[in-house]
């Protein structure tokens, strides 16, 4: 009986563990991801998106797409009338919470553009976070003029 | 308990029709008299001319920027674009001053293709880094080279207001970034009455 018990206790707490573990691992989703198009010559252009997590606090703590060289997590601060931008190595995302990534504010920023981003195409942004999920999505491209009806 | 939680809800359907109703901003009035910063300014256009604002007699909207820029500029530069299609006819005479605080990657030609991406009529405005920021200095502006351990190489903090200046080249209004192309729209019919 006394062994049952014990089984039974033991087996609720792996349960539990696995079900802690799977909210951990797959808790943030990331949705409405977009990138400006760039102007040529310029080989560079900033990319936008939401980040909800339903789990444990984490970080966004790189990105990357074939279509650029390089894609950087920069944060942007307003200081009374100045904007001020900053490369950081991750972005927190809190615990049950979210991170977005818009216009006039924090954004991707890619360098080195492989090819023109024109409105209609789209690429694939790989992002990494910190609790070791690994999401890739299709971010569509915008056109400046679609973008100031956003 | 429950007594509480009922009132909570009450309180919070009751005031959540508030939330609807649009917030009107007091300030989109013109400025009766000129600001007294701002005014005439001499650089060089897009297409590598002399540009004299005393020499222009039309309203111009202005704001202090680069081609580089990842996020502000692009999205300013979109946001007029939305104002100068709500404004239709009466934006005619209006010309968008885009003037440069990167006059080492910004060249005339540079700007000129940049800008041509927009639907702005916009003109390109660069000149010796001296000139620029007397320009700065005027406007009650100002930028700072800031970030420079990024791939791009260095990124300018800047300021993020956009000018209104009427036709005798005088300040009237300025707009901050959460000015919506609507508000902008406002304004401008204003300097026409």
């Amino acid at each position: 009986m006394r062994l049952g018990l014990f089984f039974i206790f033991s087996l609720v707490l792996i349960l539990l563990g696995v079900g802690c573990s799977d909210r951990d691992i797959s808790s943030v989703t990331v949705k409405n991801a977009w990138v400006r198009q760039n102007i040529p010559p310029q080989s560079m252009t900033a990319a936008y998106l939401a980040i909800h997590n339903e789990g444990m606090a984490t970080a966004l703590i790189s990105a990357s797409t074939p279509a650029a060289k390089v894609a950087e997590i920069h944060v942007m601060t307003t200081d009374g009338n100045i904007m001020r931008m900053k490369k950081i190595d991750r972005l927190p995302i809190p615990e049950d919470g979210s991170a977005t990534l818009q216009p006039g504010g924090n954004h991707l920023m890619l360098i080195g553009l492989r090819r023109n981003l024109a409105p209609g195409d789209s690429l694939a942004l790989t992002l990494t976070f910190a609790n070791g999920q690994v999401q890739t999505l299709r971010a569509p491209v915008v056109s400046f003029r679609d973008e100031g009806r956003r | 308990m429950s007594f509480a939680f009922c009132s909570l809800l009450l309180l919070f359907v009751a005031c959540k029709p508030l939330e609807r109703v649009p917030k009107s901003d007091p300030d989109l009035a013109l400025s009766a008299d000129p600001y007294p910063f701002g005014g005439d300014l001499t650089l060089v256009d897009h297409d590598g001319n002399s540009f004299h604002l005393a020499d222009q007699q039309r309203p111009f909207l202005l704001f202090f920027g680069y081609a580089s820029c990842p996020d502000a500029c692009p999205q300013t530069m979109a946001r007029l674009a939305s104002a100068y299609t709500i404004l239709g006819e009466d934006a005619r005479d209006l010309r968008t001053l885009f003037v440069s605080v990167d006059p080492k990657r910004d060249s005339p030609q540079m700007l000129k293709t940049y800008l041509s991406h927009f639907d702005v009529p916009a003109v390109g405005l660069t000149g010796v880094q001296d000139s620029i920021d007397a320009v700065v200095k005027r406007y009650a502006a100002h930028y700072e080279i800031g970030e420079r351990n990024s791939a791009a190489g260095y990124l300018i903090d800047h300021s993020l207001y956009t000018y209104l200046l009427d036709q005798n080249g005088d300040l009237r209004f300025f707009f901050r970034p959460s000015h919506t192309a609507e508000d902008i729209a406002t304004v401008v019919r204003q300097l026409s009455r």
